[in-house]
């Protein structure tokens, strides 16, 4: 980054950063504060947010592979399995989340006996965030030229190989910077977790607010742990996307 | 070495591209394959090379038929080196990991040897200083020589060359077909298609000229261009050979 992209992004963050204190203020003149309830179940929050940090990392590395597996199948010798990909990256693209957490929660987990509620919680989100990044690395795989597949197929690479060796080095260039806004994007939908009672970051806000009856006091904290977790991420993100532009 | 196409036919959907061949070429060292673009040269070289395959009819190399089943097709075609009008090097690694890719990853070299090999053959191309640049950083005669390093270092026993120089300026065209005329001296066998007549003319043995799907006529180099014997060969040497 140059010192007139990091200037820049100071000036922003310090922008955004007042006109937050603005309205809290005038929040804040509006309301009476009472932060002493709330303190008192700091710990909570602590836990809350450090579960929602594995969660999100847990759902992360499965949906990476699942949409790795994905974005092969779509790109298999085998129909079937061509098909089964892009319906799996269909179906679920075109439904909501939290219809989603729903159907496969109380329906499927039941049926299969899935007790554990975080382990059922943790692979509904990669199954979600797995569509949209097999769409990711297909689109990744796809934009290495085709000049490069004839080169490995004239050197005489196999299959495997080309992947490995070709493919695999050029996608990922094109593959990191969405992946990285994709996890800032896990963080963010792992909220929606709370509704199954899985104890994390926004499930323990709700805690804190029902037993405190302090809304404010229990929600401010729960947007800023969340804006601490995903601005560095989405940062990395326009680094990635500013360092692999100019670097080829 | 020894060509047979034998009724061989390669279409592109409706379109015709290799009409029906039937030939034996016999040539010591070089063969060149001439004609008019879209005349078939191209396709008929990726034939040889096993990058396509033919609709019908066959093609033998030294009697050997080119293989149709997917794993013996890719053992033959790692047994020639193929270098392409655009050079196709890989853009993530550096000249020297180019040249060393095919060696490790397929023709079983430890990394010391194939080091070893690539820089030799870099250092004789003239580009040990550029060992470690990535092809953006090479010129386009450079990237080529690169490319022909690759080929010329699995120790092929045939190499084909795709338009070696249709995308090069004329400079760099010069130090291309240098490399190649030494490669020729160097006693290797090579097939080439290119739109420079008079470099055909020296390091060709044996010319086969292709318009519309078909060899026209195929004869020594110097009787070819002394003396075509067909209507077509003579209308298109005088038309590139007029400037």
């Amino acid at each position: 980054m140059t010192r007139h992209h990091t200037i820049n992004a100071v000036i922003s963050v310090v922008l955004a950063a007042a006109l937050l204190a603005g309205a809290c203020f005038a929040i804040l003149q509006a309301l009476s504060w009472d932060w002493s309830g709330v303190w008192a179940y700091r710990e909570v929050f602590w836990r809350g947010w450090l579960n929602t940090i594995w969660i999100s990392s847990a759902a992360l590395a499965l949906s990476v592979m699942l949409g790795l597996l994905a974005a092969l199948g779509r790109r298999s010798r085998y129909p079937a399995l061509r098909w089964l990909s892009a319906g799996y990256v269909e179906l679920i693209r075109g439904t909501p989340l939290l219809v989603q957490l729903l159907i496969l929660f109380y329906v499927v987990a039941d049926a299969v006996g899935l007790q554990n509620r975080y382990t059922a919680g943790i692979i509904i989100l990669s199954i979600f965030s797995g569509a949209y990044i097999a769409e990711m690395i297909r689109g990744g795989i796809e934009s290495v030229g085709k000049s490069q597949l004839e080169s490995a197929r004239a050197i005489g690479l196999t299959r495997w190989q080309t992947y490995r060796h070709v493919i695999f080095p050029q996608a990922v260039r094109n593959i990191l910077p969405p992946l990285a806004g994709q996890a800032a994007s896990i963080i963010k939908d792992s909220s929606l977790l709370s509704i199954l009672g899985i104890g994390e970051f926004t499930l323990a806000a709700q805690q804190v607010n029902s037993a405190t009856y302090s809304t404010l006091e229990s929600y401010l904290p729960l947007a800023i742990g969340y804006l601490a977790l995903t601005l560095p991420v989405s940062l990395l993100a326009r680094h990635l996307e500013h360092k692999f532009r100019y670097e080829t | 070495m020894r060509l047979e196409f034998d009724r061989l036919t390669k279409r592109y959907g409706d379109q015709i591209v290799i009409d029906d061949i039937t030939a034996k070429l016999d040539f010591p060292h070089v063969l060149a394959l001439l004609g008019p673009s879209g005349g078939g040269k191209s396709t008929l070289l990726r034939l040889i090379g096993g990058l396509e395959s033919a609709e019908e009819g066959s093609l033998q190399l030294d009697g050997q038929p080119v293989p149709t089943e997917p794993q013996s097709l890719r053992l033959y075609r790692s047994q020639i080196g193929t270098v392409f009008q655009s050079w196709n090097l890989f853009p993530h690694l550096d000249a020297l990991a180019n040249v060393m890719l095919p060696l490790t990853a397929v023709h079983g070299l430890t990394n010391d040897d194939a080091r070893t090999r690539a820089l030799e053959l870099l250092e004789r191309l003239h580009l040990a200083n550029h060992a470690n640049k990535r092809p953006a950083e090479l010129s386009g005669g450079q990237r080529q020589r690169v490319a022909i390093a690759r080929a010329v270092a699995i120790r092929p026993k045939l190499l084909l060359f795709d338009e070696p120089t249709s995308a090069l300026d004329p400079e760099m065209t010069a130090e291309v077909l240098e490399v190649i005329a030494d490669l020729k001296s160097e006693g290797r066998t090579f097939i080439l298609v290119t739109h420079a007549m008079n470099f055909a003319r020296t390091v060709a043995d044996q010319v086969a000229f292709l318009a519309n799907g078909k060899i026209i006529e195929h004869a020594a180099a110097e009787d070819f261009f002394s003396a075509p014997q067909t209507d077509t060969a003579r209308r298109f040497l005088a038309k590139v050979l007029r400037y």
